[in-house]
């Protein structure tokens, strides 16, 4: 199973820098997911990091 | 961030950083509420009273909406726009990609009566807008923005407020827009 390294940028408005991951990538896989599995590691250690997967709609359908 | 497959980068670190044009919550998570606030400001669409018989449309004019509708609301469009990507105080008037594509498929209905072409210009700075397609090149969804809304929005506006022979045109028939009873809706045979 192939590792990659991944830089994220972590932090708030007051401030971050970007932390190196080396995590397992799977075949097939998106930027998405790898980021969801270190979400997943960190929540462990720290509070989870934050990334949203889909933002609701400002298309007013009524 | 879910379409790019990781066997397409190249070798080495893969950087990962928050939307650049919006307000960092945490991590990558931006605050996107300028695009909610804008989205408020877009008068809805206006169709005339029902005719006897229904609404009538032709099918090239209802086509020509549709891609627009494909938009996910990624905001990759407004988060690569320089307009309000380097300049934070565009926000104040200026609506973005995602928004002229609104404007642009509610302009092109074939059933609205609402005329925005003095709302974008004046209010939502479709002016600040120089075609540089980088909207364009990263829509997920691959909609033409720059092609098939932006230009032919500039164009409607550019003819609403320069063009003289459009103006006296207005003059003489006495309209400010192709209302849907002249456009569209046709009695029945």
């Amino acid at each position: 199973m192939a590792e990659v390294t991944m830089r994220v940028w972590r932090g708030d408005a007051t401030g971050g820098d970007f932390e190196n991951y080396t995590v397992a990538q799977n075949e097939g896989e998106v930027v998405l997911d790898i980021i969801h599995r270190i979400w997943r590691a960190a929540g462990t250690a720290r509070p989870a990091s934050a990334v949203r997967a889909r933002p609701r709609s400002t298309v007013n359908r009524a | 961030m879910c379409m790019t497959r990781m066997d397409t980068l190249p070798e080495g670190p893969v950087t990962v950083t928050p939307m650049k044009t919006f307000p960092i919550i945490r991590d990558l998570v931006t605050d996107v509420s300028f695009n909610y606030a804008q989205a408020e400001k877009v008068p809805a669409l206006l169709p005339p009273p029902m005719p006897e018989g229904g609404y009538r449309m032709f099918q090239e004019d209802v086509e020509r909406g549709q891609e627009f509708r494909k938009c996910i609301e990624c905001f990759m469009c407004q988060d690569v726009c320089h307009v309000i990507r380097d300049h934070e105080g565009n926000k104040q008037h200026y609506a973005g990609p995602r928004f002229f594509i609104r404007y642009a498929e509610l302009e092109m209905h074939p059933l609205d009566t609402n005329d925005r072409r003095d709302l974008v210009r004046e209010d939502m700075g479709l002016g600040y807008c120089n075609i540089t397609k980088c909207c364009t090149e990263v829509c997920p969804e691959h909609i033409k923005i720059t092609d098939n809304a932006i230009i032919p929005l500039k164009e409607r506006v550019v003819d609403a407020h320069y063009d003289p022979v459009a103006w006296l045109g207005r003059k003489i028939t006495r309209r400010t827009k192709r209302s849907a009873s002249d456009a569209a809706v046709q009695p029945a045979p």
